[in-house]
């Protein structure tokens, strides 16, 4: 069996009554589309960009991070014109105002330097730009991420045709916007934003989780619950450090058992991310070797955002080993949330741990895992759910 | 092509009258969006089967009674398919009533009475007549819309859903139809009381002989499964000897299993266990898709746990063990598929594990390992279709030659024989038949069966074909080039023979999945 993924069409089964509305929208003018994950926000957009492209409309699919863009790229059967915004903006900015977009040198955060929105705007304020002359749409995927400040210097450029989909409670970078911003800077009125409301993307009992963890801001709907399933209840394993091989080893026998799922294993830090990605590779040769894995070596793969080159594939099934922060808007048929106990969690913070867990328990689409080391003094428990019925424990 | 058309009125033969005045076409007025679910769905229906994404339209004015007018449709009824949401476009699909024959409704003095179709019904007399629902999908001719616009947006829309295909559909448009007939209304008084056939189980009754003609090649008890499945009714249940899939006649034929052991469960019942469970799985996923609620998983554990409890001894601790190692596979199981392979030999067993390994048909349909067998395939088959029903099925899967056509006739079939909505539906489209059956065996193949086997075993690199050439008077140079022998001479050939090995042939379309592309490939090239 191949393990082979892609994009699918949904069944007309599958579009809620909200999301045909929005299938509906023109092409021409400013749309604002806000739900939770797993609403569908990214499949209407990827949706849209297939119909311009069906209509030979230029346009250009926006997205977050480099993971996410690599992702549609795959999965998307056909040709997807997908850029990151940041590097796309500057190329933008660079052919626009004739020099490279300023950044902000003390704010630098590893190879990361933010834009100079101000000097931007004020640049771009004081060009003439020929508005009859950009045919150009722009579909853009968590929209919530970019700063309005991003979208104000687009208009200012003179780009008209927006679709934007976003979700307020999904922030996780440091400059975003939220509903009103992206409100005001598209012009749109707020009866005319549609809210979708219905998960798709996750089981029952997923979305169960994920609803423990959410903070609450009434911008944007918590998605209701899809239907009950007993069978992809989430489950903590707590593990001692002398079964950490058996909890290994049997990521790699699940990866094995159904090779076309893609398991997203999320971890807190680079040093856990590398010894995760080195223990299950070598645990899997092993066991290729021992001719127990009938569906042959399985992907194991890892990326972080500083080292790009790294081959990652979303079109296969496997394990891909990530921190947190690069698992914005990426979906995986199983979430492992590995070593939870490692999470840095400040008391008197507790909504800023749970936003991270709601982003990484929404990623799921059919099983979420959270391993924690038995021995390891944490205050993750404060906000895991006690109720066995949403959150089972089990002991390796 | 068969007559199933009277299978609603269980166990009489019934003489249908020839000549009538009867309408031989309804037109249906409805909305873009509903025309699309029920093509992806394979079904003419009422708004039960649309599971909530239902646009009002004249299908809710009588429940379960589809309003077809006969001639100029009413504006009134035009202006409601539209009316939910701006971006409805109405439309008007031409149905063909051919070989319709029973009760529908015909507007009497203002009220809508039953009459008989064949006898009563005249398209002189009725502007609109009310017929039991569902239809299948194939009896839709045409599909109208008011504008070349509004015809091309259709088309471009349909093509974001991976169930919904306008290709095969005649699409026109009519302005002067849409202007209709104004000032008339549906009549408030009817003697129609409300009908409800069960959908679901109208779309398993579709599934399992789709999916069922995807694994039909796998060997002889294959075709008679797959044959068994499209007609429930024929004699060819007798061929079934297996205990599991025995079962499937009378369970398409009864619509559930009745079949439910005596208790305390003697050695006897013992015996019927796998036939009894197995088709007790099959309601469970039938029902959880009818009630929205639990997963097919979850349906299928619940089911597992709730038997357990009924069982002692060895059994129970057997039904324990399969429960948890179908749970497990959903989380961090500590089993290889080999392992739980061995640790269930049964078909029962298997077929579940089969289910919960593979995401999805396509995925089963690719699946291979040497401890499963063609029983396994078959009742996992089976378990897929019942899931999915027809219209999760995914368009690829669809589209094979009479496939959606007879899958579509039995659904409807299947809907009114359980529903007891007393419409028949005539003759019904002949049935998909798999490759094993097109290359039957059987006293010789012919020369187009011949061709078409060597075809399919060149594309699919089988290694069962012998070929012969003859040569004319010359010399030849013979030399190895790679791993191969060229010869070369003056001239061409005089004769090149390729005999396919049957055995062999069929052994490999047996074991190897064919890819849609070589199927529908080589059913071209056998004519079918």
């Amino acid at each position: 069996m191949t393990n082979r993924r892609t994009f699918r069409l949904p069944g007309i089964e599958d579009l809620t009554k909200e999301q045909e509305s929005v299938l509906a929208l023109p092409l021409d003018g400013q749309h604002l589309v806000v739900g939770g994950p797993g609403t569908g926000k990214s499949v209407v957009a990827l949706l849209r960009a297939r119909r311009l492209a069906g209509r030979e409309h230029r346009y250009t699919f926006l997205v977050y991070n480099h993971l996410l863009n690599r992702a549609n790229r795959q999965l998307f059967p056909e040709k997807l014109f997908s850029k990151t915004w940041h590097s796309w903006f500057c190329s933008l900015y660079r052919k626009e105002a004739g020099s490279s977009a300023p950044l902000l040198e003390d704010a630098s955060n590893g190879s990361f330097k933010p834009i100079d929105w101000k000097q931007v705007i004020a640049c771009l304020e004081s060009l003439e730009f020929d508005r009859s002359e950009r045919p150009h749409w722009l579909v853009i995927d968590e929209g919530q991420d970019m700063p309005p400040e991003f979208y104000r210097s687009l208009v200012e450029i003179g780009f008209e045709k927006f679709f934007v989909v976003a979700d307020q409670n999904q922030q996780i970078a440091s400059e975003n916007s939220n509903r009103g911003d992206l409100e005001d800077v598209l012009g749109v009125e707020t009866d005319d934003v549609i809210e979708l409301h219905v998960n798709f993307r996750n089981s029952h009992p997923i979305a169960l989780l994920a609803r423990q963890f959410y903070t609450g801001d009434p911008a944007i709907p918590s998605p209701k619950l899809p239907r009950q399933g007993r069978s992809s209840t989430p489950i903590l394993y707590r593990y001692s450090r002398g079964q950490y091989g058996r909890v290994i080893r049997r990521i790699v026998l699940t990866a094995n058992n159904k090779p076309r799922r893609l398991v997203g294993l999320i971890t807190p830090r680079d040093q856990i991310r590398f010894r995760y990605h080195r223990d299950l590779s070598n645990t899997a040769e092993v066991m290729f070797k021992e001719g127990k894995l009938c569906n042959g070596l399985p992907q194991i793969r890892t990326f972080s955002s500083s080292d790009r080159s790294q081959d990652v594939r979303f079109d296969r099934g496997g394990i891909l080993v990530i921190n947190v922060q690069a698992c914005k808007g990426l979906e995986f048929d199983t979430v492992i949330c590995a070593d939870i106990d490692q999470f840095p969690i400040q008391t008197d913070d507790l909504d800023r741990a749970r936003k991270l867990f709601y982003v990484m328990v929404a990623r799921a689409r059919k099983k979420v895992v959270l391993l924690q080391q038995r021995e390891v003094e944490s205050h993750v428990d404060s906000i895991l759910p006690k109720d066995d019925d949403v959150l089972q424990r089990r002991e390796i | 092509m068969q007559d199933q058309g009277s299978l609603f009125i269980k166990g009489n033969a019934v003489e249908l009258p020839v000549a009538s005045k009867a309408p031989a076409t309804g037109i249906l007025v409805t909305n873009h969006m509903n025309l699309m679910y029920m093509i992806s769905a394979g079904m003419v229906m009422h708004p039960k089967g649309f599971g909530g994404k239902y646009f009002r339209d004249c299908l809710e004015y009588y429940p379960g009674w589809v309003p077809l007018f006969t001639k100029k449709p009413y504006v009134s009824a035009i202006d409601d398919a539209s009316a939910e949401a701006t971006h409805l476009k109405p439309c008007i699909a031409e149905i063909s009533l051919k070989g319709l024959f029973g009760q529908v409704g015909a507007v009497r003095n203002g009220s809508i009475k039953r009459i008989d179709f064949l006898t009563a019904a005249d398209s002189a007399v009725d502007d609109v007549i009310f017929v039991p629902a569902p239809l299948p999908a194939s009896r839709i001719r045409r599909v109208l819309f008011r504008s070349v616009q509004e015809k091309k947006e259709v088309l471009e829309q349909s093509k974001d859903y991976g169930n919904v295909s306008l290709a095969g559909s005649r699409l026109g448009t009519n302005k002067a139809l849409f202007n209709g007939v104004k000032g008339v209304e549906f009549p408030t008084g009817s003697d129609l009381e409300p009908l409800d056939p069960p959908l679901a189980l109208a779309q398993a009754a579709g599934g399992i002989p789709a999916l069922l003609s995807h694994v039909g090649s796998r060997g002889d008890l294959s075709v008679k499964t797959c044959r068994t499945a499209f007609e429930p009714l024929g004699s060819s249940e007798q061929g079934l000897s297996d205990p599991i899939l025995s079962g499937l006649a009378p369970w398409l034929r009864d619509g559930e299993s009745k079949e439910r052991p005596a208790q305390p469960i003697n050695s006897e019942a013992r015996s019927q266990m796998p036939r009894w469970l197995f088709w007790g799985v099959v309601d469970g996923l039938v029902q959880s898709q009818g009630s929205r609620k639990d997963s097919s998983e979850d349906a299928i554990l619940n089911f597992l746990e709730e038997v357990a409890r009924d069982l002692q001894g060895r059994h129970r601790e057997q039904m324990v063990q399969l429960e948890k190692d179908l749970e497990s596979l959903s989380g961090l199981g500590d089993a290889y598929s080999t392992e739980l392979f061995e640790r269930h030999p049964k078909p029962f067993s298997r077929s579940l594990i089969l289910f919960f390994l593979c995401d999805d048909c396509a995925e089963f349909l690719e699946f291979k390992h040497h401890l499963v067998s063609e029983v396994d395939h078959l009742c996992a088959a089976v378990l897929f279709g019942a899931s999915l029903g027809w219209q999760k099925i995914p368009a690829e899967l669809r589209d094979l030659p009479n496939l959606a056509a007879s899958v579509s006739d039995r659904m409807a079939a299947a809907a009114h024989r359980h529903g007891e909505t007393g419409l028949g539906l005539g003759e019904l489209a002949d049935r998909c038949r798999p490759l094993r059956e097109l290359f039957d065996p059987g006293p010789g193949w012919n020369a187009r069966q011949e061709r078409a086997a060597a075809a399919l075993a060149k594309d699919c690199g089988w290694n069962c074909v012998r070929t012969t050439i003859r040569l004319g008077k010359g010399s030849y140079e013979m030399r190895v080039v790679g791993s191969a022998l060229e010869v070369s001479w003056d001239g061409g050939p005089q004769r090149v023979k390729s005999v396919v090995n049957r055995e062999a042939f069929l052994k490999s379309l047996a074991r190897e999945p064919v890819s849609l592309k070589n199927e529908k490939r080589v059913r071209k090239r056998l004519g079918v």
